[in-house]
């Protein structure tokens, strides 16, 4: 770490003007890419302009199938086979690039512009030493071999760049690094041909949120130090705001707004970038109503002829279904694809300021004289690696959740959140301590006994994979019923009503789970966990996998079920904004211990310990919590350099041995 | 990363779109596999009878009459390959299905359940798997005898280890995925997650399984027959006749190169289409970690 670093501040007027003055970097006009099907071609961009300054800082924000990660592919030229860029311009430097042999093309990458990948677990080769990738783009831009120890040299410098400060780390595999130091070194071999344009694909989005706002923070002083040109790809508009300039909105393979951050983030000027501000989660305050943009993200062909968000808008009016809107200059430096958006403006900005003046929803009251449904008393979990190893995962856990009550397990990966949840739910067996599980009649149960599969069920976080690829629905919630021993009939009824309380119309039944998209998944993995009537349901980061617009609505049906039927809940989570919105008590486990609990208000506005500081602080926040907060953009400041010095933490180290 | 879930799996589904409809080889490997099947049911003496000798047309090579020519003892060759489909087909599909229906039951067995039912089956697969297959079918078979069914029996048992390690390679993959903790935190039996989930979503591979199985037995059928170790001397049976016609070969190249080039396309093509009902029938990839 060689110069401070400043707190957050978005584009300043100056800063514009210079990245102004200094003309394209890149300039994509009316980009096409289709994918090649037996039906014919299908849009996965329909006519994308995306124009990046010079030393311009680039957000292209979209949910999972807007088509974002192929733009950066097709600006690279690494589009997979039988997706094709069909029509349209990329002008990279004054370059056109589109005209270019597959070997002229390969020769600006790694040099003049590089790509950051999401993943630091995949991106960077096992087998080599994190010196040598850096090496690798070294000789790459160089053209010639570097001896040895200038390049073990070089590489200890790059290294430093990007704050590893340990020389020692050119020498280590991948594997013996934690997620951040790993997309520390990727950074560094992405940065070791000297870019002028950096593309990054969610670099940040695999990490522990801690780790997060580091990696961010970082990517925007590197980008500011070298003047290079950076294009940041998330989902996350949070993200966005708090490292770009100027932010590009995508939805179903089209740009729907464009404009400085600040400005997207105060005056969204379409309908969708509306709605996403909005049903985002905060952090800081308890919502009475969880929005929602309600319906999935359609595909790019099946509105090719009409307003790509017509399907959900609620403005929607026959002339956005007339034809396809273009994308036009409505204020200085704005641009809206929405063609109401006259008619409309005054009716959002009505609702977004009757959502930030919305007062709190009451602070969640948990009602001490209820009996408790399950208590974990001085739980350890050790696990064996591979024989020998020991990793102690959980180590010495004790709370207690009450009926009807919706209890947050707070921390990062290798925090034991998720063992925790699994020996509550019967999936593991504790090794050291018990955990009891109280029925309606008061008698004692352990995890895993047969009658405690009625009492508690469990929610996996990835839906893809929660449910058998070849059942169908109906037959998926059956199945526990028939087991239990009711009849044929009796079953089909209960399924349709589990589908009624998960918000599923019943013809649902007969859908395969490669027809549902995410969120419907998810919500059929919740009925199936209801199907056994469950007192208790453990929910193992059940939004995460899922786009912002629809987080909110799953969130809505966990309060739902909570509401009315009385379940309790148990949510494992790292998302902040999530406890905030659905926890009334939070434990915040770190490394196997819980560190801090408490009702979720007092434990995120008034933290004791600190650990639960930093998670706070690492929340990529909106401006006005920040400021609300004073004391908090020192936190945050602090924690960087904290975290910087002891990246390699024990549970880390572990693997060194 | 969980965005990238999503992302993947949008990915995927739209790739699967190619594989849909089967390359040209494929489409190939499909007509002459429903070819051969198609004699081997209706077709076996479509060209006459594979026995009836003519000591005046003895070697003859290939001619309007007899398209392949004959044979050492007058036999028409294309009568004797078609007849020898027979042999051909049912060999194989007995050593294949019998891989397929033991390799499935033991194979999830053990990878499901693990422990000493996991342990007993694979150091008996592995102790297996030392011995050479087809070296113990031609020691087997010179020694007590037994021809063709004898092969085939012995060629079954020597089958099955393999495709149980896939088995239960493949159902330690499915075994910690949400979907089967999820029923087993429901309470649902072992026995129907094994049966009713597990095996659905290890299908295509005991299909690819399958189809290398009946390949290699058909090879090693045909193998066997080549060294006089198969089938009756004077039945028609492909490698049979690759051995016996290799005298005349200069006569009529076309009695012992067609049966020998049948083999191989057989072969080829029933692998052709495994690998493509594989691929096809395949979940589409789910996320990674």
């Amino acid at each position: 770490m060689t110069s401070e670093i400043e707190p957050i501040e978005p584009a300043s007027a100056a800063r514009l003007a210079a990245i102004e003055a200094a003309g394209a970097m890149l300039d994509v006009r009316d980009l096409v890419v289709s994918s090649h099907s037996p039906a014919g071609l299908a849009n996965i961009l329909s006519g994308v302009d995306l124009y990046v300054g010079r030393g311009e800082t680039v957000a292209i924000v979209g949910e999972s199938g807007s088509g974002k990660s192929m733009l950066a592919k097709s600006i690279v030229g690494l589009l997979p086979a039988g997706v094709d860029a069909l029509s349209g311009t990329i002008a990279f430097d004054g370059t056109e690039l589109s005209g270019l042999s597959p070997k002229a093309r390969a020769r600006y990458r790694g040099g003049k512009m590089t790509l950051l990948f999401q993943d630091p677990f995949t991106s960077l080769n096992p087998l080599l030493h994190c010196g040598k990738h850096i090496v690798e783009g070294l000789q790459l831009q160089r053209g010639k071999r570097l001896t040895r120890a200038a390049g073990r040299d070089a590489a200890i410098t790059r290294l430093a760049e990007v704050g590893i400060d340990d020389p020692t780390v050119v020498d280590r595999y991948p594997f013996q690094l934690s997620g951040g130091m790993r997309q520390r070194v990727a950074l560094a071999a992405a940065l070791a041909g000297d870019p002028e344009l950096l593309i990054a694909d969610e670099p940040s989005t695999a990490l522990d949120v801690t780790t997060q706002a580091e990696i961010l923070e970082l990517l925007r002083r590197t980008q500011e130090a070298r003047g290079m040109s950076l294009v940041l790809i998330t989902h996350d508009l949070r993200v966005a705001f708090s490292v770009c300039d100027r932010i590009y909105v995508l939805y179903a393979g089209s740009v729907l707004e464009v404009g400085k951050g600040r400005d997207v983030q105060t005056s969204p000027l379409h309908p969708y970038t509306h709605g996403l501000l909005l049903s985002e989660p905060t952090a800081h305050r308890r919502q009475v109503e969880l929005r929602s943009i309600e319906g999935t993200v359609p595909r790019p062909d099946s509105v090719k002829t009409e307003c790509p968000f017509a399907t959900r808008c609620q403005w929607v009016e026959p002339q956005c279904r007339a034809g396809r809107p273009a994308l036009l200059p409505v204020a200085l430096d704005r641009q809206s694809r929405c063609i109401r958006l006259d008619d409309i403006a005054p009716e959002m900005a009505a609702e977004r300021s009757a959502f930030t003046l919305e007062p709190d929803a009451a602070p969640p009251m948990p009602e001490q004289s209820v009996a408790e449904i399950a208590r974990v008393i001085d739980v350890h979990k050790t696990f064996m690696v591979s024989g020998r190893r020991q990793v102690r995962a959980l180590r010495g856990v004790t709370l207690a959740i009450r009926r009807g009550e919706s209890v947050g397990l707070v921390g990062e990966s290798g925090s034991g959140k998720t063992t925790l949840g699994r020996c509550i739910a019967g999936l593991e067996t504790v090794t050291g301590g018990r955990i009891e599980l109280q029925d309606g009649a008061g008698a004692l149960i352990a995890p895993g006994e047969h009658a405690a599969r009625r009492l508690v069920q469990i929610v996996f976080q990835d839906p893809y994979s929660s449910l058998d690829p070849r059942q169908r629905v109906g037959a998926a919630l059956a199945e526990p019923l028939r087991q239990m021993g009711m009849d044929k009939s009796t079953a089909r009824r209960k399924v349709a009503q589990l589908l009624h309380t998960v918000g599923l119309p019943e013809q649902y039944a007969r859908r395969r789970p490669d027809a549902l998209s995410g969120g419907e998944r998810q919500r059929i993995a919740i009925a199936r966990a209801l199907t056994v009537e469950p007192q208790l349901l453990v929910c193992d980061e059940p939004v995460s996998a899922l786009d912002v617009s629809v987080q909110a609505q799953i969130l809505r049906l966990f309060r739902n079920l909570r509401d009315e039927l009385g379940l309790s809940l148990l949510f494992i989570t790292h998302d902040l904004a999530v406890v905030r919105q659905v926890v009334d008590t939070v434990h915040i486990l770190y490394q196997g211990e819980v560190v801090e609990s408490g009702p979720v208000d007092e434990v995120m506005d008034r933290p004791q310990h600190e650990y639960t500081r930093r998670l706070i602080a690492s929340i990529p926040s909106e401006e006005h919590d920040m400021t609300a907060r004073p004391g908090l953009v020192e936190a945050a400041t602090s924690v960087v350099h904290d975290i910087i010095k002891d990246d390699t933490r024990p549970a880390d180290l572990e693997g060194l041995r | 990363m969980a965005v990238a879930t999503v992302a993947e799996a949008r990915g995927s589904r739209l790739s699967r779109g190619f594989r849909r409809r089967p390359p040209f080889s494929v489409i190939l490997g499909f007509v002459f596999f429903a070819a051969i099947l198609f004699v081997f049911m209706f077709g076996r003496t479509l060209a006459g009878s594979p026995y009836a000798q003519s000591l005046r047309e003895v070697s003859k090579p290939p001619s309007a009459k007899h398209w392949l020519g004959t044979d050492g003892l007058g036999r028409d060759v294309v009568a004797r390959i078609l007849a020898g489909t027979g042999t051909a087909i049912i060999g194989p599909l007995l050593i294949a299905a019998s891989g397929l229906m033991v390799s499935s039951l033991l194979g999830i067995a053990a990878g499901y359940i693990g422990g000493w039912t996991d342990t007993i089956i694979m150091r008996w697969v592995d102790f297996m798997l030392a011995l050479p297959g087809l070296l113990v079918a031609i020691v087997v078979v010179s020694v007590l005898g037994g021809g063709y069914a004898m092969a085939i029996v012995v060629l079954s048992v020597f089958n099955v280890q393999g495709d149980i390690r896939i088995v239960r390679g493949a159902t330690l993959e499915q075994r910690p995925l949400p979907y089967i903790e999820a029923l087993r935190s429901l309470g649902v039996k072992r026995r129907k997650i094994m049966f009713r989930h597990i095996f659905p979503n290890v299908a295509p591979i005991l299909v690819a399984n399958f189809a290398i199985d009946f390949a290699l037995a058909l090879v090693a059928l045909a193998g066997l027959s080549f060294l006089g170790l198969g089938s009756q001397p004077d039945s028609p049976e492909w490698g049979a006749m690759l051995a016996a016609n290799q005298d005349i070969l200069f006569v009529n190249a076309a009695a012992s190169l067609a049966p020998g080039l049948v083999i191989i396309l057989l072969a080829v093509s029933v692998n052709l289409v495994g690998d493509w009902l594989y691929d096809r029938y395949s979940a589409p990839e789910r996320s990674g970690r």
